[in-house]
């Protein structure tokens, strides 16, 4: 049943128009999308308060959507940077960006005002599938392979997801949301984890940083804002006041800041940095007051708007010099003559000033992040949680260095043998010039921000005693890293891949994986020599051999059809023989049989 | 990559694309900047403090927990790196 016939729910507006790109002419297309964009923003602001969809599924009750506070502050934002992100892929107008990015939006808002847990899956699911082309657009083999991890450790936690949703049903008797969930349940255990997985909480953290910085320049802005966002917003849904989030929340905002302190790959810098804010709002999860929550919410979207600006920023880059990697023989700046004409700074002026915003809007006052993060820390005093406090205000200068300083000097102001010989294209600018607007003006104007939190916000951000004791905090630490670093005691950046925790299962599974295979091929064996006794010679090997030619005989008359090579032919043939008689079927294919069996049972229902 | 980038932009020559920053500009910046973080330490004199928390109220606190902030994260970063590039280094001689 759906409240009010006239007014179109946003995530299906992103959803189908994400869909519609394929159909649509290729000079209409970036009409097309911005066009669907702003549309969906215009519904997240003008949606009546009361409004939702609910409708009745295999004797479920579900409820698609439901409209409210703290789902609105998210989609709003998820709405507002869909269309800033959309203007800077314009500048290279490719149908995969257009649709997988919208698509991906359109999920993620229907993730935060979905009211029940198999609509919520539901959305989870196609944001992990949408996203994940956004980091094949990298086209580059780290990136299939980055994909391919992030597709698998994002099925893993969907399908943990899934087994908590399936004992929350059992327990309640519906999917529809009930209030709290507590972690004594196994329901509230696995539905916990399952949302951990997308908040990248350590040690679960790997694919953030495995696969954001593999990503296309314009995919990299769509992922730094739908997918852990969403996490967060559905924590504060499900599981706020829990006190395991604080401190799982102040790990995360602590322990990747000493990675992205000698991390060389600029995009990887800021996805530890997305990992120490997601750990900050996290915390705020945990402390679960009205004036933590509001700062989970307003933070969200801050920080959505910064660090698109930074990925944006880091985009362009990579579009005119090829590369964000600082090298460790960077040389100081103030050289005169033609050396320093080598920074960016220079060469890139425009990417450098919204570099700067970008930066100062982590935390420095009249930016956006000030007036949200600082709300978070407030409220560990207000219950005077002192080591709780401490830790936040740690991270927040220790975020400040990182993604503020160490971003925009390293990338900007040293000389890093990058080359830039043209200018950027204009739409590129134009989404950067936006997001920097609206970072400034949410830190000037911070009430209109304000009036879309969940609750009363009673918070004021700019006193006196704040902005100093802030902005002493701030400078203070870039004056303990400028010492640092004139006494050549900072720490430089590692060229290699930097080991981290996902290396130890990597490790694990690779072992189990190695283990299993030779098990059960030892098995497979024993079993082949035991029956192989009952049947006759041609039964056995028409049943190891009949699928494999069916296989290749499918591939040859499709080839022949599309007069393919005789060589090409006889490759395919021998590779698909090879799958069959190793039974080693790629994942894509697994997963078609696996839906098209799913549909079969659903059928036969 | 580079297909992207305008070919008919006015600044297509490197030479006219260098924005001023000079040595003079960056000393400028450094010297402003000193003297910025040492007067938040005379403002911080005569402004009424209203934190929760004790310790907040005192005169130095945020400087002094920024720096050591700052400092624990550099001591940290550089026993991290310490660590892989001892990894490394003997990665590369087993090698």
């Amino acid at each position: 049943m759906i409240d009010n016939a006239f007014a179109i729910p946003p995530q299906f507006i992103m959803i189908f128009g994400g869909l519609m790109v394929f159909l649509v002419k290729e000079r209409l297309r970036t009409g097309f999308v911005l066009l669907i964009s702003a549309l969906s923003v215009s519904a997240v602001l003008f949606l009546p308060e009361t409004y939702g969809i609910s409708a009745t599924f295999l004797a479920q009750d579900l409820v698609i959507m439901k409209m409210d506070s703290l789902g609105r502050i998210f989609s709003l934002i998820f709405t507002l940077i869909t269309f800033f992100a959309l203007v800077f892929a314009s500048a290279n107008p490719d149908r995969l960006h257009y649709s997988a990015g919208l698509v991906y939006a359109g999920a993620a808002v229907g993730v935060v005002f979905s009211g029940d847990f198999f609509s919520m899956y539901a959305f989870w699911e196609i944001m992990a599938v949408a996203s994940t082309f956004l980091i094949l657009a990298g086209n580059t083999e780290k990136a299939y392979k980055a994909a391919f991890r992030y597709i698998l450790v994002h099925i893993t936690g969907g399908l943990i997801l899934l087994a908590g949703i399936v004992l929350y049903v059992r327990h309640t008797g519906t999917p529809v949301f009930s209030g709290l969930l507590s972690l004594s349940t196994p329901h509230g255990i696995l539905i916990f984890l399952g949302i951990a997985v997308n908040c990248a909480m350590v040690p679960m953290h790997g694919w953030l940083k495995d696969a954001y910085p593999e990503a296309s320049a314009a995919g990299a802005v769509f992922l730094s804002a739908f997918t852990t966002k969403s996490a967060v917003c559905m924590m504060a849904k499900l599981y706020a006041g829990t006190t395991l989030l604080i401190w799982m929340g102040l790990l995360m905002a602590v322990y990747p800041l000493v990675y992205a302190l000698i991390e060389k790959d600029i995009r990887r810098i800021l996805a530890y940095c997305i990992i120490n804010q997601v750990g900050v709002m996290l915390c705020g999860v945990g402390i679960g007051t009205e004036m933590a929550i509001n700062g989970v919410a307003t933070h969200g979207f801050s920080h959505i708007l910064y660090k698109a600006l930074l990925f944006m920023a880091a985009g362009s880059v990579l579009t005119a010099a090829g590369t964000v990697c600082i090298s460790e023989q960077t040389k100081s700046p103030g050289n005169s003559g033609d050396d320093s004409r080598k920074m960016l700074c220079r060469q890139m002026p425009f990417t450098c000033a919204m570099a700067i915003i970008g930066g100062a809007s982590v935390s420095l006052p009249f930016f956006c992040g000030f007036i949200s993060k600082s709300m978070i820390a407030s409220a560990a005093s207000h219950n005077h949680m002192i080591l709780v406090w401490m830790l936040l205000e740690f991270a927040s200068a220790g975020a400040f260095l990182a993604a503020g300083v160490r971003v925009v000097f390293f990338l900007f102001f040293r000389e890093n043998g990058m080359q830039t010989a043209r200018d950027l294209p204009f739409a590129m600018k134009a989404a950067m010039a936006g997001v920097a607007l609206l970072c400034i003006l949410v830190g000037l104007f911070p009430k209109v921000l304000y009036s879309f939190a969940p609750f009363p916000v009673l918070y004021e951000p700019y006193t006196p005693a704040h902005i100093v004791g802030h902005l002493e905090l701030l400078l203070f630490a870039v004056l303990a890293y400028m010492f640092s670093f004139s006494s050549g005691f900072h720490p430089k950046p590692i060229q290699k891949p930097l080991p981290d925790l996902d290396g130890v299962y990597i490790a694990a599974f690779s072992y189990i994986n190695r283990e299993l295979d030779m098990i059960l091929n030892l098995l497979n064996q024993k079993a082949e020599s035991f029956f192989a006794r009952w049947f006759p010679k041609w039964v056995l090997l028409g049943a190891k051999q009949l699928p494999a030619k069916i296989g290749v005989y499918t591939i040859v008359v499709n080839k022949t059809f599309s007069q393919a090579k005789k060589q090409d032919l006889v490759k395919e043939g021998m590779v698909v023989e090879k799958i069959f008689e190793t039974a080693t079927f790629p994942t894509g294919l697994c997963v078609v049989f696996a839906a098209f069996f799913v549909v079969v049972l659903f059928l036969m229902h | 990559m580079r297909g992207l980038i305008m070919e008919n932009s006015k600044n297509s020559n490197p030479q006219h694309n260098y924005a001023p920053v000079s040595a003079g500009l960056a000393w400028f910046l450094l010297q402003g900047f000193y003297i910025l973080v040492f007067s938040l330490l005379l403002i911080e004199l005569f402004i009424h403090k209203h934190g929760r928390l004790f310790f907040e109220n005192a005169y130095g606190f945020f400087p002094a927990f920024g720096f050591l902030s700052a400092l624990v994260l550099i001591f940290l970063a550089k026993g991290l790196s310490a660590l892989f590039q001892k990894g490394a280094e003997k990665e590369s001689l087993n090698e």
